[in-house]
């Protein structure tokens, strides 16, 4: 008899349905699966034989077909065990018809019967939300990943007899109801805050003209001088994800298998912050079966690189294209993916190898060895920074400083009002921040006065800056007029993004 | 000049880069025959009596000169000419030397100012030097080179090549005595300066073409700075410094020692500083250096006049100084020729960040102050 299921998988970082279809006809005594399965899925055939036979359904002796279509998606993951022994049991004729149409099953089975958790079911559920289906059996486990999407019937299962049972009406299982915290939970409490930093006013509002315009960072500054302190602390003045950035976080870390148990929609920004022994593969995504590396997991986040001239040379110039694109894509014999990589680079780096330039009483570096050390990072690289910044080591009285400083909320509240401004301005585009304004949009947007053309055409004559680095210069006088409440770019904001912007390195001459 | 068909250019740089026969042998031969002609002339056997067989051989063998016309195209390619004692661009105060260079690989023109009419002072220096010291030998080799002083300097990278730039700032001649080959230039990080010089000032070594710059080739490169000048500026070195070589061979020499003083607690003045208290000329402005040069005995002269003094001939900075907004004066006062950084100008100015960058924007357009890394400033001399 022949019978069908749904079930899913995940292609990139979206969801795909895929039809599970079994047939038991006469003929030796066989399991067979087909349809283009990775051998992570063809090996489901072996656990669901046994989780069958341990959950008390004998398999007749006979040929058994499973196919998984359409046959053109390779089939990855261990979320088809589930949904290959429903289709059995359907065809054993034990259970009543399900419509596939209607409800789409995933899980994976442990040979004793019980029903294990899987990567990516949001982004599967979501998918099979827009495709039409309203009710979904996922591992108990899964439930509130599922939960987010209203309107879907989760039905959350432990075992495999549970799920028969439910299926053929023998016990009752109560749909998942989400709570409203798991959605409209407040900000995230963080545990750190801005006012922890003393002193340092000018780094401070460059990091706040990085945030509120989504601008890339460079920190320069010897060892202790607090770039990873600050750095840690950004995620604290940015305005919370929205719901769509929260749900596309959120389905990028259920691909990657990084939600916790509880695992409910992410309302943090990601932050970021690899190792710099990182692999290419390891940060723009890879494998053989792409899976999202950290620009990905930092999307609508920040990616933080610390002591960023450590970096592998090849591993730093992936980040090219990303940061152009606001996206990765992964191409692989099989298919090319494109992961979203829409992240803010913040990078921190010594300005030598013994981290004490300029202070030469302290550097022992020579000047072969400094300019050598900051040649580490490439042309284009420095090209792609808004804004660099130098830090100098804290002084002893700052630390001990009762001066007040501007906590987190303080800053953030400036944040999600600049921002407001720019949403406001590009409602009627694709897009909602100054750091997206690009081509046409940048000519459209930014419109200078005569006086503040010529005066940015004077500053930059006798200077190596590329069409690139000044619309980074125009972009980032944006956001600084934004912060002002401006409607025009003046020559004082053109100012301050050139000094934030310029790089200027060591001078050894 | 430059076309060595002279016979005697071809025999001086036949003499000169025979392999295997250096500066000392170079010496005898000329004191036993008298001349470098005799020693092409002379037989085996005569040279044998002076230099053992073996390198009498080495000069027999390469008698035919085919290597120094080679050599002399090569120099020709690359628009490099040669001096030599005797011939009439030599500088003539090399030769009050004990071991003055037998000949001199010269890119760029070596004047007559070099030798008689103008002083010469040599501007030396650690590499890796201050904010401080570099802006302060940009500023005297400027100052001296407008008061016509040919500067002198190994064209190195931090003082050697700020004091190279100062001297071309103000239109003033100056030489560059490098420590490698004539066409090597080292550092890389001086190309521009190097070029700059090639056409208005002279670039010469004591090495052809191609030799790669080493450590011990320096030592021997100063006894030439400090042959060349009058008198010899260190600005800023380290205890243990090459400048301080190019300081005692200067002495040996006779010629005068000046330092610039710096703080008792930087490691880049220990050096100067040290110096002065040796008994070098203590230097605060570059009319020191002139007047002692030209002595002229001055009165005893406070800091506070030496300071005069710079402002003095900067006459459109002071008129500028005068026009200053409260503002940009009291901005002015926070800063000095050590590095400031934007935090604590902000902390002294008690105003917000924008405006302060604002402002130090506006004072660099003057050409007041300057920006020496990101975010650090100091004014301008």
């Amino acid at each position: 008899m022949f019978s069908k299921v749904t079930g899913g998988t995940v292609v990139g970082i979206d969801g795909a349905l895929i039809g599970v279809e079994a047939d038991i006809n006469d003929g030796l005594p066989m399991l067979n699966l087909v349809g283009y399965l990775s051998s992570s899925v063809k090996e489901a055939g072996e656990r669901v034989r046994t989780a069958l036979k341990n959950s008390g359904y004998y398999l007749p002796p006979k040929r058994i077909t499973i196919n998984l279509s359409p046959a053109d998606i390779r089939k990855y993951g261990s979320g088809f065990d589930l949904p290959i022994a429903i289709s059995i049991v359907l065809s054993m004729g034990i259970i009543p018809k399900i419509d596939p149409e209607k409800t789409i099953i995933i899980g994976e089975l442990s040979l004793d019967g019980s029903v294990m958790a899987v990567n990516g079911v949001l982004p599967m559920i979501y998918h099979a939300y827009e495709y039409g289906i309203t009710s979904c059996i996922i591992p108990k486990e899964n439930v509130a990943e599922a939960g987010l999407i209203s309107d879907m019937k989760v039905i959350g299962v432990t075992s495999l007899t549970e799920t028969i049972d439910y299926i053929r009406g023998d016990i009752d299982i109560k749909p998942y109801q989400r709570s409203d915290e798991d959605v409209f939970d407040m900000l995230p409490e963080y545990k750190c805050d801005f006012s922890d930093i003393k002193g340092q006013p000018v780094l401070k509002r460059g990091l706040e003209i990085a945030v509120s315009g989504f601008h890339n960072v460079l920190m320069t500054g010897a060892a202790g001088a607090g770039k990873s302190m600050l750095a840690k602390r950004l995620p604290t003045i940015m305005p919370g994800l929205t719901f769509e950035e929260s749900v596309e976080v959120t389905k990028i870390y259920s691909i990657s298998g990084l939600l916790d148990k509880k695992s409910r929609l992410i309302r943090e920004r990601p932050f970021r912050a690899p190792h710099h022994t990182i692999s290419n593969h390891a940060l723009i995504g890879g494998g053989a079966i792409p899976k999202p590396g950290e620009v990905t997991l930092s999307h609508n986040g920040i990616l933080f690189l610390d002591e960023l001239p450590e970096f592998n040379k090849n591993v730093l110039e992936v980040l090219r294209q990303p940061l152009e694109d606001k996206k990765i894509i992964v191409s692989r014999v099989q298919a090319s993916f494109s992961f979203p990589a829409d992240f803010m680079l913040v990078a921190a780096m010594n300005p030598c190898p013994c981290g004490n330039y300029p202070n030469l009483n302290k550097c022992t570096c020579t000047p072969f060895q400094i300019r050598k050390y900051q040649q580490k990072i490439s042309g284009p690289l420095l090209d792609r920074i808004d804004i660099n910044m130098e830090v100098k080591p804290v002084q002893f009285d700052d630390i001990f400083s009762d001066k007040e400083e501007e906590s987190s909320g303080c800053i953030r509240q400036r944040v999600v009002e600049t921002r407001q401004i720019q949403r406001k301005r590009y409602k009627d585009e694709k897009i909602c921040l100054n750091s997206e304004l690009d081509g046409k949009l940048l000519k459209k947007y930014i419109i200078l006065d005569n006086d503040v053309e010529n005066y940015l055409k004077n500053s930059i004559a006798n200077k190596d800056i590329s069409a690139r680095g000044i619309n980074r210069i125009l972009r980032l006088s944006r956001t600084i007029a934004d912060m002002e409440k401006e409607d025009k770019i003046d020559v004082k904001h053109l100012k301050e993004a050139l000094f934030y912007h310029n790089h200027v390195g060591v001078t050894v001459k | 000049m430059n076309t060595y068909k002279k016979e005697k250019d071809l025999l001086n740089l036949w003499f000169n880069n025979i392999e295997g026969i250096g500066a000392v042998c170079r010496k005898k031969l000329i004191l036993e025959f008298g001349s470098i002609e005799n020693v092409h002339s002379a037989s085996l056997g005569m040279l044998e009596g002076v230099l053992g067989t073996n390198k009498a051989r080495r000069i027999v063998d390469v008698h035919n000169m085919s290597f120094a016309m080679e050599l002399a195209d090569k120099l020709i390619d690359k628009n490099i000419s040669i001096t030599y004692p005797g011939s009439e661009d030599y500088p003539v105060k090399l030769l009050n030397m004990f071991d003055p260079p037998d000949i001199l690989y010269v890119k760029g023109i070596l004047k007559k100012k070099l030798n008689i009419y103008n002083m010469n002072v040599g501007i030396v220096g650690a590499r890796n030097a201050s904010v401080y010291g570099k802006e302060l030998a940009r500023m005297f080799g400027r100052e001296l080179a407008k008061k016509g002083i040919n500067i002198i300097s190994g064209l190195a990278l931090g003082i050697d090549g700020m004091s190279h730039m100062g001297a071309l700032d103000a239109g003033g001649y100056t030489v560059g005595v490098l420590g490698c080959g004539i066409d090597v230039i080292y550092p890389r990080e001086n190309y521009d300066i190097y070029y700059k010089m090639s056409q208005n000032g002279a670039i010469i070594s004591e090495y052809g073409p191609g030799i790669d710059p080493s450590p011990g080739l320096f030592p021997v490169r100063n006894r030439i700075i400090s042959g060349l000048s009058d008198g010899i500026l260190v600005v800023e070195a380290r205890k243990k410094s090459g400048s301080l070589i190019t300081a005692d061979l200067a002495l040996e020499q006779g010629k005068q020692v000046y330092a610039i003083p710096g703080r008792i607690t930087e490691k880049n003045s220990e050096g100067t500083n040290n110096l002065i208290r040796q008994g070098a000329m203590c230097v605060v402005s570059p009319d020191d250096i002139f007047e002692d040069l030209n002595g002229i005995q001055s009165e005893n002269k406070t800091l506070d006049e030496g300071d005069k003094t710079v402002e003095n001939n900067n006459d459109l900075k002071s008129l500028n100084k005068n026009s200053l907004a409260p503002a940009e004066k009291m901005l002015y006062s926070c800063l000095s020729l050590e590095p400031t950084y934007i935090d604590d100008i902000i902390d002294k100015l008690k105003i917000g960040v924008s405006d302060t960058i604002s402002l130090l924007y506006n004072m660099e357009e003057k050409g007041l102050i300057k920006q020496t890394l990101k975010g650090y400033y100091i004014i301008s001399v």
